[in-house]
């Protein structure tokens, strides 16, 4: 019963999808306050809580282990932790392509409420948006059902990928999605924009606050991932320009620029063509994403549905949002103008540049990610485009933009002057060289762009404290408040990025050894012992869980997984964090050895600062989401003046 | 299927009398409210259209705790095995301190070849309560699991096993084994004696342990490397290397005559170069010095069988 309801909620949201962008265009056309426009919001609420109580039923039938629904049997187990199969709702390609569908639903309904004023631009960007999500839906219900059955039934599930048994990778999708779908909320806006010809600014000042949200929600998801890379993979990285990593780095790169090109739009009337442009590009690539991970045209360890069929039908999406969007902006961004001008000291100008080092850093990206595709569609040899190039290629890019990312809000708009900046920033510029030094000094023998980029961090992370100290004094209302704490924050967490980067970059080498009971090796001036192994065993899983006593009094307890139902091995990072950054282990295999005792295979490596990384990650989503507070607080305001 | 239909019927058309509700409350004509009853019949229709496609409403749903109860209601033997692996595994999860059902699940994974699942298990079982059967299991898991090599951590749950009952004849059979792997073959033989003298004469494990005792321990050790390697000219007659070996054998017998292995491989050297006269006077010195062991005897008679030198005139065995 459950699954059959779940498949029909799933086609009366697809129905009432397209329901909601047929009633939407016509209540657009007669002005967006008639009975069609209403219907269509109706519809909008309709299609949001058809795909939550889909959504919900597939949660339900985890929880009772229902095997004659595919999905499930494919991705679950009975012995599996209930939060495991909560989360495995959307730890595979079709439950998360729901879990996508619900929150375009979502963010479709949110239109409704929070949309752009004028009440035809918001019919048409409710209709706009609901064509996104008939494209989603029709793909959910026709290519990539969650509640497509099995007769006979198996008694047992195959079990989630044990690698995603792990709680950030429960929440990285969810994240992840309200930024790659918060963007289509961006597009539907701007392309209902330039259908009903509104201005840039209009255009620019009702898809900032879904664009900040959606980037910091991308952020944070993208983040977690990382982060999740770094602890569970067990390969002593957290970046690894993988194709899927590139794959959700170009649209927050889009995002990034698209944030501050639509303040000068909004603010200036500054770059309208350009912020709509980045608006359709930002959610086109997203697409691009998912093309790129479920397809199965690229090899990444992230990939997690390898179905050409699927591709097709995803490459069609791509296609019809990549036309239809750029179509319309061929045909109409001469309408939205080309501001007034500005000078090249005025903080425009570098919103501008920065804009464009973020837009070019997200086209070196695209190219490195794409190149091998190409190479085999032509029919060459496959290859592979690894860190090297991107490092040389994207990385200067983004030391450059950190270059100017402090400079900017210091800047006075539209006629410039840089002097009373630099005045301002003296503080700053003080700290530039002792960071340097500093990073030189600590990290010796670090690599020239690591020892630039940690600079920068440092002088990224005075200008944001200089901002604040001048900012927050002289904000007078809330929203301001919010507005000037959020910048500080977030541009304060490029800094700690940065440094964490090139704090990371500067490391230690690795120690790679197979280490007996009682035995040590040394790493960063600390001394591990392999103190003992133990059973760790776990519901659904058998460990060797290893004691590896450090210097000091600590100890960190790395584990190497069976997870039987998956017929698959896993490693358990154990950590040992500190200030000075984090003691990181992993265990492999035991080996014998001549004399009949065991060797385990150990990992060993020190990421200096490393805690940085995630530190500027939380503050740029903190800073992100309390600029999306100083905007809504901003609408609120205007509304109730008006 | 009755009620599901209702429902999905009940569903289909609240949605769309839902959405297409601000169109007939708006209604200012017939035209108009035929418009609403329109849209409400196409999307009504569509979703259950689009549902048709793939929908199996005939297909019951099937949720574990089903599964669970059915398997739990049929006798074991109408369960094929992947059945009866389930139904084990459910009185675990429903009973996890039964140190029976646990074992009898790791007996059944290791059987299948699912040796870490099965130690686990085991190792579980003997946690609750410890029993010499389940260690001897445990220890033949770890053995399976290395590719028949008895580690140290299968010699210690042989040792457990035995310690516990000293009747169980696998414990006693891996530990030799391990001696014997080890190079100890007067403890191998010690061990094997000691379980073939304990068991039955009906026991199918004694002969089975007798023969297997009889063929290692009359093996050469090492062959013709026993030999000094010095002495090994590669264009050496090989009847004459081997006849080396035996008088190499010989002269080791005659300085320490009670090492009962070196009797049985000098018995089996002897046979195969047909000198079964030979072959059954190796035997008898080593019958001699069993000290009337009964285990020992039994290994012996494994081995004169096998080299069919029990009885008959010479010649007529060949």
């Amino acid at each position: 019963m459950i699954a059959e309801l779940g498949r029909f909620l799933i086609a009366l949201a697809l129905i009432a999808s397209i329901a909601q962008m047929a009633l939407g265009w016509v209540g657009a056309a007669q002005g967006g306050r008639s009975a069609y426009a209403q219907a269509g919001r109706t519809a909008s609420l309709a299609a949001l809580v058809t795909s939550a109580g889909a959504f919900a039923l597939l949660i339900v039938a985890f929880i009772q282990s229902d095997f004659s629904i595919a999905y499930v049997a494919g991705h679950s187990h009975v012995d599996k932790p209930l939060f495991y199969k909560v989360a495995a709702a959307w730890g595979g390609h079709e439950g998360s392509m729901l879990l996508w569908c619900l929150i375009l639903a979502l963010f479709g309904f949110g239109l409704t409420r929070i949309g752009p004023a004028e009440p035809a631009f918001r019919a048409r960007s409710v209709s706009l948006q609901a064509l996104l999500q008939s494209l989603f839906f029709g793909f959910l219900v026709f290519a990539s059902n969650p509640f497509d059955r099995l007769d006979p039934a198996p008694l047992q599930g195959r079990d989630l990928n044990p690698i995603l048994q792990d709680p950030a990778l429960a929440i990285h999708p969810p994240l992840l999605y309200l930024g790659y779908v918060g963007l289509s909320a961006a597009f539907a806006i701007a392309a209902a924009g330039l259908i009903q010809k509104v201005s840039g600014r209009e255009i620019a000042r009702a898809l900032r606050p879904w664009a900040t949200g959606a980037w910091a929600s991308l952020t944070a998801g993208i983040a977690l991932g990382s982060w999740w890379a770094y602890y569970e993979l067990g390969w002593g990285g957290w970046w690894f320009w993988d194709p899927v990593e590139n794959a959700s780095f170009m649209p927050w790169l889009l995002g990034a620029a698209l944030v501050h090109s639509a303040i000068a739009t909004e603010k200036r009337g500054a770059f309208p063509g350009w912020t709509v442009f980045l608006a359709l590009l930002a959610y086109v690539l997203s697409i691009l994403g998912a093309f790129l991970v479920r397809s199965g045209v690229i090899t990444s360890v992230h990939a997690f549905a390898l179905d050409p069929e699927r591709g097709v039908w995803i490459l069609a999406m791509l296609g019809v949002s990549a036309v239809s969007g750029f179509g319309l902006f061929a045909a109409r961004a001469g309408q939205l103008g080309e501001g007034d001008g500005f000078e090249p000291t005025s903080r425009e100008a570098f919103i501008g540049a920065n804009n464009l080092l973020l837009a070019a850093a997200a086209g070196v990206v695209l190219v490195g990610t794409l190149y091998p595709l190409f190479v085999e569609l032509l029919g060459g040899a496959p290859v592979s485009v690894g860190a090297p190039y991107f490092d040389a290629a994207a990385t200067p890019l983004l030391i450059l933009t950190l270059l100017l990312v402090p400079l900017a809000p210091f800047l006075p708009w539209t006629n410039g002057g840089a002097r009373p900046a630099l005045k301002q920033m003296r503080a700053a510029f003080a700290l530039v060289p002792v960071a340097a030094a500093g990073v030189a000094l600590v990290w010796f023998g670090a690599p020239l762009l690591a020892v630039t980029g940690g600079a920068l961090g440092v002088w990224a992370m005075a200008g944001a404290a200089m901002d604040a100290f001048n900012a927050m004094p002289l904000a007078r209302t809330r929203a301001l408040k919010f507005a000037a704490a959020g910048r500080a924050m977030a541009h304060a967490g490029v800094g700690f990025l940065a440094l964490g980067a090139a704090a990371d970059a500067s490391r230690p080498a690795d120690v790679n050894i197979a280490l007996g009971r009682g035995e040590s090796i040394e790493i960063a001036g600390r001394t591990l012992t392999l103190a003992e192994i133990r059973r760790a065993d776990g519901a659904n899983y058998l460990a060797d869980r290893a004691r590896i006593d450090v210097s000091g009094g600590r100890s960190i307890s790395p584990e190497r997984r069976y997870y039987w139902a998956a017929d698959t091995h896993t490693r358990e990072v154990g950590l040992g964090s500190s200030i000075t950054g984090d003691l990181y282990v992993s265990i492999g295999e035991a080996r014998p050895r001549e004399d009949g005792s065991a060797a385990y295979e150990i990992r060993a490596a020190f990421h200096p600062l490393v805690w940085m990384l995630g530190l500027g990650a939380f503050l740029i989503v903190l800073g992100g989401f309390s600029a999306l507070t100083a905007q809504i607080l901003t609408r609120r305001q205007r509304g109730a003046q008006a | 299927m009755i009620v599901l239909t209702l429902i999905i019927a009940a569903l289909g058309v609240g949605v769309a009398m839902w959405i297409a509700s601000p169109l007939a409350r708006n209604a200012a004509s017939a035209r108009h409210r035929l418009i609403a009853f329109g849209v409400m019949a196409v999307l009504a229709t569509g979703a259950l259209g689009v549902y048709v496609t793939g929908g199996q409403p005939g297909l019951e749903g099937r949720p574990y705790a089903a599964t669970e109860a059915r398997l739990a209601a049929t006798p074991p033997e109408e369960l094929n095995p992947q059945e009866q692996e389930e139904r084990l595994r459910a009185i675990v999860r429903r009973e996890p301190d039964n140190p029976e059902a646990l074992a009898l699940l790791g007996r059944f994974l290791a059987f299948d070849g699912r040796h870490l699942e099965a130690i686990a298990m085991l190792e579980r079982s003997l946690r609750i309560d410890e029993d010499a059967r389940v260690f001897s299991d445990l220890g033949q898991a770890l053995v399976d699991l290395n590719e028949g090599s008895v580690t140290p951590e299968a010699e210690r749950a042989f040792e457990a096993a035995l310690a516990l009952d000293p009747s169980l004849p696998e414990p006693a059979f891996f530990l030799g084994s391990a001696a014997y792997d080890a190079g100890d073959r007067a403890e191998a033989l010690r061990l094997w004696a000691g379980i073939v003298s304990r068991l039955p004469e009906d026991n199918p494990f004694r002969q089975a342990i007798a023969v297997r005792a009889a063929d290692l321990l009359s093996r050469p050790a090492g062959g013709p490397q026993a030999l000094d390697p010095a002495t090994i000219d590669p264009d050496e007659d090989p009847d004459a290397m081997v006849a080396r070996m035996v008088a190499g054998l010989e002269a080791g017998l005659e300085a320490d005559p009670d090492d009962l292995s070196g009797w049985m491989v000098l018995a089996r050297v002897r046979a195969v170069r047909d000198d079964r006269d030979g072959a059954r006077a190796a035997i008898a010195q080593a019958r001699a010095r069993s000290g009337g062991d009964a285990g020992i005897s039994a290994i012996l008679d494994a081995l004169e069988n096998a080299g069919q030198l029990a009885s008959g005139p010479e010649g007529e065995t060949e």
